[in-house]
């Protein structure tokens, strides 16, 4: 037996016992960052900011006037048009000798109201060869660095919302005069790119030259006709908010960590008593009802605010009913109140009709996905091309190795 | 089914019978009908089973229309559901077409796939119906429901062909010679064409 399940329960049971003892604490502390919401003052926040910064180790997002607010959502359009996208990739295999990966990007357009149709597809893209998996530097062709692992997974993001806009573009005349709303699964924040030590150069290539002009693509779409775009993150994780309730909760008129606190443990800083171990939505989900949004935040990930510009991301969390969750858009969304309210009221019905999570996205996943038996075929079909040109296909001996799996 | 009118595409194969995927949901020709497929190869089939379900077998559908008024409301609310779902039915092959002549009997090669498959005219409605030869054969086939599947056919035919005199006197003669002491089945059959 390769995993002692014995001693793992063991473990399970004590991690168990240890979260629910800090389910009081956890509590009163959502309590009182909810209080600090209520007594929310914006210039108050601005001027700690500004006083702050550099000094404050968290990274506190742009707040709204009213960042306790919760917001009914509008009825909905009853004639619409809802596009998921979504995408699922094999990455690359160094243990055979082709050097290839695959892109597999799904789409699910639906249509509701007068005259309720569907149109759901899928398409493969293969990226082989060194100029298709390698990001080179424009200013050095000596440099590159290989699409592989996080940034693999950063130029699956771009094809996806590539392949968003090319579905919104190919909307047939009719079915333009709809509202429409494009959907893609997680954040609009590439934080694939967000790791140490990438150069500037790919996160311009994937953003600048990919991300981003797909982004100013809808952009222009939408000064002509009803469209929004935004991304669903079901169960988010982030502690954006929560990094602003640390500022607005800490003592100190200078919020210094490193002065203030930068001896003091986790859990004994004045600030983690409104914030230790909750996460934005924790605090959001004794807020909102059925339906309701939060106000409009805004990213504070350095990232963003060094290269979105015009796109940069916005945000709100909304009860769908069946979770707290987060719902990101651009700029140029969330600064029309009627996009805000069409994205709101959008997303909701999608949670209702898809059991809880948009059903554009759900099918659009079930378009994309490869699974376990797609991926070994893929692999036999790369076999088979390979030994159909007179070459020879090899696997590393490791490979090998746990396939054999012998005695 | 007075044109004839493409139902589907062959999706499953074989010398006894063929299985078609139609192009529309719920499309299914009734039980009984008599189809035909392949271009220049044409088979006959009799449709004896026909199932819709979800195209993915990993994927049930669920209920969904607690709260809503009618059932089309239900596909209304879920346009993915038409493209999700998947009517098949499944064909009794019977005969097939030599040179000009139709033969009542199993065709020496079975459909190829993504043949299409077709509904047939009067005239060739009224070959099978007045030849009857294949009615044995699907009595002896292993198709669970095939006194159902002869009983439909012979429906159809009437239906299809009100003006052919004695059709149904023809079928309970032949049918009566095919069934022999097996009176019991004989007189199932005939109380559900009467």
């Amino acid at each position: 037996m390769a995993l002692d399940l014995a001693e793992t329960a063991l473990q399970l049971d004590t991690m168990a016992v240890g979260l629910k003892n800090s389910v009081n604490d956890t509590n009163m502390r959502s309590e009182s960052a909810s209080t600090l919401l209520e007594d929310f003052n914006a210039k108050d926040f601005e001027a700690r900011i500004d006083l702050s910064s550099k000094v404050f180790n968290w990274s506190a997002p742009s707040f709204p006037l009213r960042p306790a607010e919760s917001i009914a959502t509008s009825d909905n359009p009853v004639d619409y048009l809802a596009i998921g996208v979504d995408g699922s990739h094999i990455d690359i295999n160094r243990h055979i000798p082709v050097r290839c990966f695959l892109i597999n990007t799904g789409v699910a357009r639906l249509r509701y109201g007068g005259n309720p149709n569907a149109y759901l597809s899928s398409t493969p893209h293969l990226f082989s060869g060194l100029t298709d998996t390698a990001i080179f530097d424009k200013s050095n062709i000596n440099r590159s660095i290989p699409i592989q692992g996080s940034i693999l997974g950063a130029v699956r993001t771009v094809e996806e919302i590539k392949t968003l806009a090319t579905a919104l573009e190919n909307i047939d005349p009719v079915e333009s005069q709809l509202p429409v709303i494009g959907l893609v699964d997680g954040t609009l924040v590439m934080l694939d790119l967000l790791r140490a030590g990438i150069p500037d150069y790919v996160i311009r290539n994937i953003l600048d030259d990919g991300f981003l002009t797909a982004l100013n693509k809808i952009r222009q779409m939408s000064k002509n006709r009803k469209v929004v775009i935004a991304s669903y993150i079901s169960l988010p994780g982030s502690t954006e908010v929560m990094d602003g309730i640390r500022l607005l909760g800490c003592p100190f008129p200078k919020s210094d960590c490193l002065q203030h606190c930068g001896t003091r443990s986790s859990g004994e800083r004045p600030c983690d008593a409104y914030a230790l171990g909750l996460l934005d939505r924790d605090v959001f989900a004794k807020r909102l009802s059925r339906g309701q949004r939060t106000e409009i935040f805004g990213s504070s990930s350095e990232l963003v605010k060094s290269y979105y510009r015009e796109n940069e991301v916005k945000f709100f969390y909304v009860n769908t009913g069946d979770e707290i969750a987060r719902v990101e858009m651009p700029k140029w969304v969330a600064e029309d109140e009627s996009s805000v309210s069409l994205v709101h009221s959008l997303v909701v019905e999608q949670c209702k009709l898809g059991s809880g999570y948009p059903a554009c996205l759900m099918e659009a996943h079930e378009q994309a996905v490869i699974s376990t038996s797609d991926r070994s075929y893929f692999l036999n079909l790369v076999e088979e091309v390979l030994e159909g040109q007179d070459m020879r296909f090899y696997t590393s001996r490791k490979d090998h190795s746990k396939r054999i799996r012998w005695l | 089914m007075g044109t004839v009118e493409r139902l589907g595409e062959v999706v499953e194969s074989n010398t006894n019978e063929f299985v078609t995927q139609c192009y529309e949901l719920y499309s299914s020709p009734p039980l009984g009908s008599l189809v035909k497929v392949g271009e220049s190869e044409i088979i006959y089939g009799i449709v004896s089973y026909s199932s819709t379900a979800g195209l993915d077998a990993t994927r049930r559908p669920v209920a969904r229309g607690q709260s809503l008024g009618s059932e089309q409301e239900v596909y209304e609310r879920h346009p993915q559901l038409t493209r999700l779902l998947n009517t098949e039915f499944r064909s009794h092959i019977v005969g097939h077409m030599s040179g000009i002549e139709i033969n009542t009997f199993l065709s020496p090669i079975p459909p190829r796939i993504h043949s299409f498959v077709m509904s047939c005219d009067r005239e060739e409605i009224r070959i099978f119906a007045t030849s009857l030869d294949f009615l044995g054969a699907v009595l002896r086939s292993q198709i669970p429901q095939a006194d159902d599947v002869v009983a439909a056919f012979v429906r159809f035919a009437l239906k299809m062909l009100p003006d052919v005199e004695g059709l149904k006197l023809d079928v309970a003669r032949q049918l009566a010679s095919l069934l022999g002491s097996e009176t019991h089945r004989l007189e199932a059959i005939l109380r559900r064409i009467r």
